[in-house]
């Protein structure tokens, strides 16, 4: 098996966008409940 | 003898039935992508390992761009028609287009030092494209910051007039490596013969699919939020003038000041 080069770059790239697009999308959706709960059903017209 | 009926619960979140069958579909594609970006596509003969970055990099710019491309519509159907609906989407194309900018912009950083020698260089198309990451942080702040007057219209036209420059700047982005010298290469897909093939050329096109899919599941949620953030403060705000009636009933009543 050939060792991958660069690896660390790749690593790091791979990983700065996936824990950010990650971290982004739960702090999305857990302020969507946070604020779900305060809004009546009515206006939640998705649900 | 029939079940007793039972009131549906409704969830209270931003999430549908479609918004997770588009999450599973979501997450079934990265793991597909993360397994021919890192494993199964070949080493590119000249950047070798580091061309892996190139699945990253190049599908969140376009994702980037489409974000942009959102956010310039819906300020030009908000000036028009001045609608929640366009006002909320404008918000959350700019946030969700912000933040792949922003991994664009550090996952370039990052291909640029094995292959160019260099995190960071004034090149047209990287100057062009932090250009557009400000402006993006720009038309999110003007749209949270109110005049002396607390007038939300004039909020939101300074708003839209920054969203209607992103697209024009996303063209700049894009015709930058043909106007002027670059570092980067010009068209490598865009163009009729492109000059990458086989499984590479795959990988980047599952690699587009894959973001376009988060793009637009992190959208709806976005849109989602705005909207109940909306529907937070008027309902916050009605809250408001009912109490501060009541106080000025209660002080009427009493004679002390309205």
């Amino acid at each position: 098996m050939v060792a991958m080069t660069h690896i660390g770059y790749v690593a790091a790239g791979w990983a700065i966008a996936l824990v950010s697009l990650a971290a982004y999308a739960l702090r999305t959706v857990r302020r969507g409940r946070s604020l779900a709960m305060r809004v009546p059903p009515e206006e939640r017209r998705w649900t | 003898m029939t079940a007793p009926h039972v009131a549906r619960s409704v969830p209270a979140s931003t999430s549908s039935p479609a918004t997770r069958v588009l999450g599973g579909l979501t997450l079934s594609g990265l793991a597909l992508l993360l397994g021919y970006a890192l494993v199964w596509s070949p080493a590119d003969v000249a950047q070798k390992d580091a061309v892996r970055l190139m699945y990253v990099h190049v599908p969140t710019a376009i994702v980037a761009f489409g974000a942009c491309f959102l956010t310039t519509l819906a300020s030009a159907m908000w000036l028009r028609r001045r609608s929640e609906g366009w006002w909320v989407l404008g918000g959350a194309a700019a946030e969700v287009g912000l933040v792949f900018t922003a991994i664009c912009l550090l996952t370039g950083s990052i291909w640029g030092r094995p292959t160019w020698g260099t995190y960071w260089d004034w090149d047209p198309r990287i100057t062009s494209t932090t250009l557009l990451f400000i402006l993006l942080v720009g038309f999110l702040a003007l749209r949270r910051i109110d005049d002396e007057a607390g007038d939300a219209s004039q909020r939101g036209m300074r708003g839209a007039i920054v969203g209607l420059l992103l697209l024009p700047n996303v063209m700049i982005v894009h015709y930058s490596v043909d106007w002027w010298r670059s570092l980067h290469q010009t068209a490598t897909i865009t163009r009729l013969d492109p000059t990458i093939e086989g499984t590479m050329l795959f990988t980047l096109m599952l690699g587009i699919v894959v973001f376009g899919l988060l793009f637009a599941w992190l959208l709806v949620h976005r849109f989602r939020l705005g909207w109940l953030e909306e529907r937070a403060g008027a309902s916050g705000l009605d809250q408001a003038i009912v109490e501060r009636r009541a106080e000025a009933g209660v002080a009427v009543a009493t004679g002390g000041p309205a």
